[in-house]
């Protein structure tokens, strides 16, 4: 396999779509839509669902000490002021802490300024400006307010649609969808315009000119897809970083959604079309047929998570890429086996 | 270099249960323009595919520039151009798009590429339209470019599966007119015709093929082989008198008429065709002409085909 040979063959395939003003309106429609749905979806929702800060309420402290700084473990500390320390186990009460870390520390009635907060429970606190692990910490009638990472409580409803990867569905969904309409006219178009012939009597291998035909495709829509993705989330990050105080896209989900998902179910989306392709000799026929397999691939990605009762993280998304590596493989395995020469040059007739 | 350009050795295809072809061998030499001739269906196509690797042979095989099809495929597709039945270009793309294509495919460097593709259309006269998309171009046109395509990497064996098949006249005369001038500069090509008119005046040498090669030769030879030459003379008055005359000389094997003038059948004219003259005068004829009768391909196509 000459991947030079297959390129040329990909190249021409692209000169050819770029004449073609259907599927440069498919491939720009679909490319707005993506990038701008999910823009849409998560500003509006996130307007909906925005609820005006709370005011830090007064807490009245009573200080009476300032304790010096230092590493404490075991802490009963109450009425004091800690600064620039490290407290590990035990509890505070009616006390300011800042600039500090607190590490399974049972917090009531206190401020908490710039605090890096793990495996702590919060009560009747204002933690401001800090950075709390949001597995580990609980917090409990607690107000937030400036830097706090994590997202912040008024825009918690909008972590189904984040996280839960629901919007990062829409990119599967195009990932597979735009492969099975323009690779159509690839391979079958080459029949349909009786152009194979000359090209099957050239010297490239069967695998030159699948691969050929799998770039011409993979190529342009990953790049569209990449497009999207970065338009998407640019506009996403500049509506909700004033609220948030932080960048919310991409996370390590949306990374590896659109870096390893994407390509795998693209080329799910392409070689089941270059299947069909060697049986099928027209357009319409062979993009009816393949769009019959994005309903499977996308109930595996879309309902799996329901039936199991997980969310579309880190763990599900790697296991789907797994499994979906092994599909590809066997897919373009079995497309280079069906692929028969002397079928397509007969079969026509 | 092998000394053939091609060579069909037991060329068998079935499809399913039917044959297609049946143990067709035939030998094309360098330089010389090859015909296959044949009503539809009677395995031209078959033969051509799998002498361009198309198509496997059940049984035989062929040579292509000296190498295998069926052991080298790859490298006897680097070998010859193609042009098949349709023209097979790219409609939404440039002439030049097209040719650059397959010079691509075929590894050429770019700047020779570019230089062949301006000599090609220059030379079918459409290097002002080479950025025209094909689709506007005319079925003639489009064939032309198609040849070109196959031409495009200097290929010294050229297969054209019915070059005229589809055209009109004035069309078919612009491809036949390019064909005799490829083979001006020594081309070896091949080419699959149904057309009797076409296959005498580019070829010089003819399979006709019905299934089976049924003949093989150059024009001439063929209908030396089938028939046996005629001289066809006129004469002022024809009587049986003149006939008895001709009939016991020994080099004459048979005297009729036909339309009003004689056919002589007798072998070597060169030497009896003035022994024939002198027996006439001396008999009384007068002679009005003389001359040797010509079998047309279609006579021996004609003959082979329907019997």
């Amino acid at each position: 396999m000459r991947i030079k040979k297959a390129w040329i063959v990909a190249r021409k395939d692209l000169s050819e779509f770029r004449a073609n003003k259907q599927i440069l309106l498919q491939l720009a429609a679909f490319t707005i839509l993506l990038a701008v749905t999910p823009a849409i979806i998560v500003v509006s929702f996130a307007a909906l669902t925005a609820q005006p800060p709370p005011n830090e309420p007064n807490l009245n402290l009573q200080i009476n000490a300032t304790i010096p700084e230092g590493e404490y473990a075991n802490v009963h500390f109450l009425g004091v002021y800690v600064n620039n320390s490290t407290m590990s186990t035990g509890y505070v009460l009616n006390s300011y802490v800042a600039n500090s870390t607190i590490d399974e520390v049972v917090v009531r009635h206190s401020l908490l300024d710039n605090v890096t907060v793990r495996e702590s429970i919060l009560i009747d606190c204002v933690l401001r400006n800090s950075d709390y692990d949001r597995g580990s910490t609980i917090l409990m009638n607690t107000v937030t307010s400036g830097t706090t990472r994590g997202p912040a409580d008024e825009f918690r409803a909008l972590t189904p649609l984040l996280t839960h990867g629901v919007l990062l569905f829409m990119f599967f969904v195009m990932a597979i969808a735009l492969p099975t309409t323009i690779a159509a006219y690839s391979f079958v178009g080459e029949k349909t315009n009786k152009t194979l012939e000359p090209l099957l009597a050239s010297p490239l291998t069967d695998s030159e000119l699948l691969w050929g035909k799998y770039l011409a495709v993979f190529v342009p829509v990953m790049l569209l897809i990449a497009l999207a993705f970065v338009i998407s989330t640019t506009i996403i990050d500049i509506a909700m970083f004033p609220t948030l105080g932080y960048i919310l896209l991409p996370d390590a989900v949306w990374l590896l959604g659109i870096l390893v998902i994407t390509p795998l179910v693209c080329l799910i989306g392409i070689s089941v079309n270059v299947l069909i392709s060697s049986k099928v000799n027209d357009v319409r026929t062979a993009q009816q047929y393949s769009s019959l397999i994005v309903f499977p691939v996308m109930s595996a990605l879309f309902l799996g998570p329901s039936f199991l009762s997980i969310t579309i993280g880190i763990e599900f998304l790697a296991i789907m890429g797994v499994i979906f590596l092994g599909v590809v493989a066997l897919l373009i395995w079995l497309s280079l086996r069906v692929f028969n020469r002397e079928d397509i040059l007969t079969s026509r007739k | 270099m092998s000394s053939w350009a091609v060579e069909a050795k037991g060329l068998t295809r079935f499809f399913g249960s039917k044959p297609a072809v049946q143990s067709v061998s035939f030998k094309v030499a360098w330089g010389e323009v090859f015909s296959l001739l044949g009503p539809n269906g009677a395995g031209k196509t078959t033969t051509l595919r799998m002498l361009a690797c198309l198509l496997k042979p059940n049984d035989g095989t062929a040579e292509v520039g000296g190498l295998d099809v069926l052991e080298q495929p790859l490298k006897v597709r680097e070998l010859f151009g193609l042009l098949p039945e349709n023209p097979g270009l790219y409609d939404s793309l440039s002439a030049q798009r097209n040719l650059r294509f397959y010079g691509e495919i075929y590894g050429l460097p770019p700047d020779k590429l570019s230089k062949r593709i301006e000599e090609l259309l220059k030379l079918l006269q459409i290097w002002d339209r080479r950025d025209d998309k094909v689709a506007k171009f005319s079925k003639g046109m489009k064939q032309k470019i198609a040849i070109a395509r196959a031409l495009v990497h200097e290929p010294r064996i050229l297969f054209l599966d019915e070059p005229t098949a589809s055209l009109d006249p004035e069309a078919s005369k612009v491809v036949r007119d390019f064909i005799l001038e490829l083979k001006a500069r020594g081309g070896t090509i091949l080419l699959n015709t149904h057309n009797l008119y076409e296959a005498q005046r580019l070829s010089d040498h003819v399979g006709i093929i019905n299934t089976h090669l049924l003949a093989f030769g150059s024009p001439h030879d063929l209908a030396d082989r089938m028939w046996s030459k005629t001289t066809i003379v006129t004469l002022k008055k024809t009587d049986e008198r003149i006939r008895a005359a001709l009939k016991v000389l020994e080099f004459v094997k048979g005297v009729s008429v036909e339309n009003g003038q004689l056919a002589v059948a007798l072998d070597n004219p060169e030497e009896n065709n003035p022994r024939l003259a002198e027996a006439l005068v001396r008999a009384g004829a007068e002679i009005i002409s003389m001359r040797e009768r010509e079998h047309t391909l279609e006579d021996i196509y004609l003959k082979l085909v329907k019997r």
